[in-house]
């Protein structure tokens, strides 16, 4: 035998043609939850700075995974996909953490890419801002405002209850056993502004569906900022 | 199985885009490297259907370095021969069209000579590292200019055949065996519970939890003493996994219970999950903020 098929025996690997360049995507986990006329909610208010993005607010869900070896790294992916209720035109926040040590956010574990400022959403880093209602009243009360009545970018008195809300969040993990975590919380906390419309300033978000998935690092973009 | 083996290496077709988590390679258009001083090289190519000239033949690979002086000669015929010399395989895929090359350098390392020959094609160099932690060239796949695109190496474990993951199972490298036996444990199902069971006694963890996850997801029937032992495994991704394939256990929950307490957070999560499960008409807010506040005792 020629020693370079000697060789070429050791080679372990074969170049092959891919047809499809995507990475296939595996479902580890799909939930649900407040599907029988309970909700998910809280007053506590979303917190968040740039160096420890994703605290505050209340762990609303948690999964544990086992996130198989694949080649060339994971991506994760975590969806929410639920219809949300806001008091006194509070902001329904999300943030997203995988392995926050006791589901708290931080630094290393937020889902969110970047830790920034507060966003366009106002929420804090670290959050999402999914949906953001407003009373039925000729003026209104939002984030512990009262006596609104302009509107919000315009559109004027309205009323927003249960709108559907979907986010998708990817992250970068290694394999191995990973925590997934989501976060509910408000803007102003359990405070109530005065005259004030509701007992309370929760937000909430009900009949939810939860879904984990996984897939190689995609070639064209492996979670990583886009233009 | 040499043919067998040179045959696979033949049938490569196709395009490359990102080549990830495999021994590192280098494709497409490499820079010409600049000559060593007082060599002078070149590589002149020819379509001309003009019989190969048999003037001059003059390749040699000595210290791990390549000369080649060859006037006129086949492409196949001189990747072929410096194949043989250089010990490792050269192999021209996809359609090439023929050419005469007339190529003369002298002592060039063997990559950098091999780049200089093919700059006008597409081409994968693979390099794997020995023993003595020296890296070093294995082999060279050739493609037409162009040719080269949207191909991407696979691991062995996704064309090896049944018998070659088996020989697998012993390799040195726990990423192998890893590999292997996850991959045996979907091809070949309940068939393979005993190359899972074994490989669940791996001293690496890596392996023990590649043996299990992937029973798992082939819906391989594990007894159920070997998943409860599991969970006293040193390794948290085990536990995780075997406390996962107790879920539908009919003692899940006492099971579960006993893992409330594990030192990983995802362990005591699921366990959670399972051993006080959810319930829409319970406080919710109640389980998650005793998962969150759940103090951890030193696993066993």
């Amino acid at each position: 035998m020629k020693k370079h098929r000697i060789v070429l025996l050791a080679v372990s690997l074969l170049l092959i043609a891919t047809g499809a360049l995507a990475q296939e995507i595996s479902r580890l986990s799909a939930q649900f939850k407040n599907f029988d006329g309970t909700e998910t909610t809280t007053a506590v208010a979303a917190t968040g700075t740039a160096s420890v993005p994703g605290t505050g607010g209340a762990l609303a869900y948690s999964k544990a995974v086992f996130v198989p070896f694949l080649s060339g790294g994971q991506v994760l992916y975590i969806t929410i996909s639920a219809v949300g209720d806001n008091h006194n035109g509070e902001s329904n926040f999300i943030s997203c953490n995988i392995d926050g040590p006791g589901g708290v956010g931080s630094l290393a574990t937020v889902c969110n890419p970047t830790p920034t400022s507060f966003g366009v959403d106002i929420a804090p880093p670290g959050w999402i801002g999914l949906t953001h209602h407003f009373s039925y009243e000729v003026t209104y009360t939002s984030n512990g405002l009262t006596g609104l009545s302009s509107g919000d970018g315009g559109g004027g008195t309205s009323d927003e209850h249960d709108n559907a809300y979907y986010y998708t969040w990817c992250k970068r993990v290694g394999a191995g056993a990973h925590t997934v975590n989501l976060r509910l919380g408000n803007h102003t906390g359990p405070t109530v502004c005065a005259g004030c419309a509701g007992a309370n300033n929760n937000v909430f978000f009900e009949k939810a569906f939860f879904y984990i998935d996984v897939s190689a690092t995609p070639p064209f973009g492996a979670c990583t900022k886009g233009m | 199985m040499t043919r067998l083996i040179l045959a696979r290496a033949w049938a490569v077709v196709a395009a490359l885009v990102a080549i990830t988590g495999v021994a590192p390679v280098s494709a497409g258009q490499q820079q010409d490297p600049r000559p060593s001083a007082g060599q002078s090289t070149s590589v002149n190519t020819s379509t001309q259907s003009i019989k190969p000239s048999d003037l001059k033949s003059d390749i040699s690979f000595t210290n791990e370095r390549l000369s080649v002086n060859v006037e006129r000669r086949s492409l196949a015929r001189l990747v072929e021969e410096i194949s043989d010399r250089a010990g490792i395989p050269v192999m021209l895929a996809g359609k090439i069209p023929h050419q005469l090359l007339s190529v003369k350098f002298q002592n060039l390392p063997l990559d950098q000579g091999l780049r200089q020959i093919f700059a006008n094609y597409d081409s994968f160099f693979f390099y794997s590292v020995d023993e003595q932690g020296i890296s070093r060239l294995r082999a060279v796949w050739i493609y037409p200019k162009g040719g080269g695109q949207g191909i991407a190496p696979v691991p062995a474990e996704k064309w090896a055949s049944t018998n070659e993951l088996q020989g697998m199972l012993s390799d040195k490298d726990p990423d192998v065996r890893g590999r292997a036996i996850e991959t045996l444990a979907e091809r070949k199902r309940q068939a393979a519970l005993e190359a899972v069971l074994k490989s669940l006694q791996d001293d690496d963890g890596q392996v023990r939890v590649r043996a299990l996850y992937g029973a798992l997801k082939a819906d391989m029937e594990i007894p159920e003493a070997v998943l409860s032992n599991l969970l006293n495994d040193t390794s948290p991704d085990v536990r995780l996994v075997a406390l996962q394939a107790l879920a539908k256990s009919p003692n899940a929950r006492p099971i579960a219970e006993r893992a409330l307490n594990d030192s990983s957070e995802a362990v005591r999560a699921l366990a959670h999950e399972i051993a006080e499960p959810s319930d829409d008409t319970t406080d919710q807010s109640q389980q998650l903020n005793q998962l969150q506040n759940n103090q951890p005792q030193q696993n066993q």
